[in-house]
């Protein structure tokens, strides 16, 4: 019965300071990336319709940066996502080590249904400047033993990989917002009583 | 007899020397007076450099005729001269003074060559500036000949879009041309002078319509989104002419990015500003709305405050003062610093309705997102885009605008307030060389930072359990962080000095510091339990501990309850300390003030 309304997923992405967030999101959305005048917002959030198992749905995706250093302030953007992005630069393998964090925040936070199983979408970005991540081995192994997450390596600047990861992030979104809606359906309709009838009688 | 004629002779060969001496004085001093009416008048027109290239060349005409005038007395100045060279080679018996007169007419007419250079170096510079001036006024009025003449409705299509975007930018590429030199030389020259106004003037205007070219240009693209179907905003970031980038130097490049950066955010501010209105018209007021009254839900009414806090004082803050500020810094950073730290205080309103957010979420998700209040509203909301989108483009299919639910956009106060500090310390980067404007923009960044460092703890206080008095009457939050703790009674016994350290988590407010600790509830977040407070008025600091340098000591009164707190670090013992430092200060100037 739902065929008909368009899904909006939502998906929030999160990571460390200047690894590339809002230039991955740009190129996804734009399919821009500008080396000589890099966007500090580009847009406040994004939307972008895609095709999932045939069906149309709109991704609306928030960038969360600037909110790094006040994660209270970031509470009110996590509740209702149906995906995370978690993002790292790849030439900064620091940026990998605060995925954990950022996980934990956003489950603490979010406090989506069941933990184990919120879908996390990891991206290691910026493989221009260096093309594999030192911490691939090490980021495949996280990711495995937290559940349901994907992991890829793109560049925002070359547009490497971005379609994929998106494309599974609407894949993952789309299948938790249905699990959702599964659990939460059938939900019984409250008709209000009409209790006018009543009063019909007596109010002359 | 012959002694008497020899004296006859000397005396009249005196005489006449007296006479030569005197004509000559006479001379010299009607050449010094002329000489000097003329340096006199030539310094009084110094710095009449005239409105425009026309009157610069008219004065300088003048100066050549004047010149020429001068040549004459000039001549009869080398005569004199000459003369007095001659009687004083002789065994004149005033050869000293005629001497120190030739020396004078010298110096003066020495005086006279300099201010006439002086005159015509000023003359010529003001000439090319004038140039220069009239130049960027044609290109300016080019300009605005050209956005006046672009056929808007042409745009409405991809290629009339494109075209006129290939107008524009081949337009703002000649601008390159416009280069007018107002070093610090010239600026001391001119100090104070109308060509100096009239320079900066213009450099204003080539500013305001490259202003106005780039506003065109977004607009255009707007409309162009438009016809994409694209749901929601989409701020473009700017495309660059890389050609003409590279062939500048690296600080043009740079002033060119920051030029950018103030520009995408007074852009994203027009956004911003646009689309609280949306909420305002398409949800706020509906409540208020009689049409409406049947189908608005019971917990909703009365409710307009939670549901949206403060928004409508935060739009009237953007839309009646920050964003016309923003508009009036015409493209200069340091202004826009200046706008900042002028309303950092205003900015206090974010605090207000980030605390709120969490009521309004809980009342937001008590209704539902598909009540049928909100259905409707969100339907004419939808109604009232595509009607806009499609007014602009009447020979195109009628598109659907999407428009996010009421909960996305009840976000976007909290997203804003978090970009600020991006475009500052970004335009902060691509300034170098100018240490005023480096120094506000860092104290605009600093205070802007300082704000969401007390929104963002000033969230925490909302989880404070179990506190007696009420948190409202205890100021401002100014800090709170983690802290391991060691209480000290001075009445407690023996017994109880069993050293026990505790951790806390410490909030200091403008009246009251709380100590409180953390927990969590079986939904795993977290809260505080309130413990104890130290009232601000009464609280006694010892900043040093020997033997730890991450420690300090806060007491009550006379040393009754004594709280050894040890910091994370020193860093943030420090940060601390000063905090706690104002606080203290500051009550203590207060208490003063009522006495």
């Amino acid at each position: 019965m739902e065929t008909r309304k368009r899904a909006f997923l939502k998906v929030i992405i999160l990571g460390d300071s200047g690894v590339g967030k809002t230039s991955l999101m740009n190129q996804y959305v734009n399919r821009r990336f500008s080396n000589e005048y890099k966007a500090t917002i580009g847009a406040d959030f994004l939307t972008r319709d895609v095709t999932v198992d045939n069906k149309l749905v709109t991704l609306q995706i928030w960038d969360t940066a600037g909110q790094e250093r006040f994660a209270s302030l970031g509470v009110a953007f996590y509740r209702g996502a149906d995906c995370c992005v978690l993002v790292y630069d790849v030439t900064a393998p620091n940026t990998m080590d605060s995925l954990d964090a950022w996980r934990n925040e956003f489950l603490e936070q979010a406090d989506p249904l069941h933990h184990d199983e919120f879908p996390f979408v990891v991206i290691g970005n910026k493989t221009d400047i260096q093309a594999k991540s030192e911490k691939n081995s090490v980021t495949q192994s996280w990711c495995s033993g937290k559940g349901n997450v994907s992991y890829f390596e793109t560049s925002a600047k070359n547009g490497s990989r971005v379609e994929e990861a998106f494309q599974t992030v609407a894949q993952k979104a789309l299948e938790q917002d249905t699990e959702l809606t599964k659990e939460a359906y059938p939900s019984p309709i409250q008709l209000p009583q009409d209790n006018n009838k009543s009063h019909e009688g007596c109010s002359c | 007899m012959e002694n008497t004629q020899e004296f006859w002779e000397r005396h009249k060969a005196k005489l006449n020397e007296c006479l030569q001496f005197r004509q000559f004085e006479e001379d010299v001093a009607s050449f010094r007076d002329k000489a000097e009416r003329k340096i006199e008048w030539l310094k009084g027109k110094m710095y009449d450099t005239g409105e425009n290239v026309k009157q610069a060349d008219s004065l300088i005409r003048e100066l050549e005729n004047f010149a020429e005038e001068w040549q004459e007395d000039f001549e009869q100045g080398e005569l004199v001269l000459r003369r007095g060279k001659n009687l004083s080679n002789g065994r004149h018996f005033a050869g000293d003074a005629i001497r120190r007169k030739s020396m004078e007419i010298q110096s003066v007419y020495d005086q006279y060559k300099d201010v006439r250079k002086r005159r015509r170096q000023i003359l010529d510079i003001s000439r090319v500036l004038h140039k220069e001036v009239e130049n960027a006024r044609k290109w300016c009025e080019e300009g605005k000949y050209l956005l006046a003449n672009q056929q808007l409705d042409s745009c409405k299509s991809h290629e009339g879009a494109e075209e006129a975007i290939i107008n524009i930018d081949a337009f703002l590429k000649t601008s390159s041309q416009l280069e007018i030199d107002i070093s610090e030389e010239i600026q001391q020259l001119f100090e104070g002078m109308k060509i100096l106004e009239n320079i900066k003037e213009a450099l204003q205007t080539v500013e305001d319509v490259r202003t106005m070219c780039e506003n065109r240009k977004v607009q255009i693209k707007k409309s162009v989104n438009n016809l994409n179907k694209r749901p929601v905003e989409i701020v473009e970031p700017e495309p660059i002419a890389s050609k003409h980038m590279n062939c500048k130097s690296d600080s043009d490049t740079k002033v060119y990015k920051r030029s950018c950066k103030m520009q995408e955010l007074l852009k994203t501010e027009m956004t911003y500003v646009a689309d609280l209105e949306d909420i305002l018209k398409g949800y706020y007021y509906k409540l208020d709305d009689s049409d409406m009254e049947h189908i608005i839900p019971k917990e909703l009414i009365g409710k307009k405050d939670v549901l949206f806090g403060n928004l409508k004082e935060i739009y009237d803050f953007h839309n009646r003062i920050f964003l016309p500020e923003l508009q009036n810094c015409k493209g200069l950073p340091a202004e826009i610093g200046k706008c900042f730290i002028n309303r950092a205080n205003d900015f206090h309103l974010y605090g207000v309705y980030c605390q709120n957010k969490i009521n309004s979420d809980a009342l937001y998700h008590q209704v539902g997102e598909n009540n049928q209040f909100f259905r409707e509203c969100k339907r004419q909301f939808d109604i009232n885009k595509n009607e806009n989108t499609q007014c602009h483009q009447p020979q195109m299919q009628p598109v659907e605008t999407i428009t996010l639910p009421l909960g996305s956009y009840l976000l976007k106060p909290i997203q804003r307030i978090t970009k600020y500090h991006l475009f500052l310390s970004d335009m902060l980067e691509y300034t170098e060389d100018d240490s005023e404007c480096t120094a506000q923009l860092q104290e605009a960044l600093n205070a802007i930072l300082e704000l969401l460092r007390c929104v963002n703890d000033s969230m925490h206080q909302m989880n404070i359990v179990n506190f007696p008095g009420d948190l409202s009457d205890q100021g401002r939050l100014l800090m709170q962080d983690e802290f391991t703790i060691t209480v000290y009674h001075r009445k407690q016994t023996i017994a109880d000095l069993r050293v026990k350290q505790r951790n806390r988590h410490i909030f200091l407010y403008e009246n009251s510091i709380l100590f409180c600790k953390k927990k969590v509830d079986q939904q795993q977040r977290a809260y505080f339990d309130f413990k104890s407070s130290l009232k601000i008025t009464q609280v006694g600091l010892t900043e040093n501990i020997r033997g730890d340098e991450r420690k300090f000591e806060l007491w009550s009164g006379a040393r009754e309850d004594v709280y050894l707190i040890q910091a994370l670090n020193q860093q943030v013992k420090d940060k601390w300390l000063k905090e706690i430092k104002k606080c203290l200060t500051h009550k203590f100037d207060h208490i003063q003030v009522l006495k």
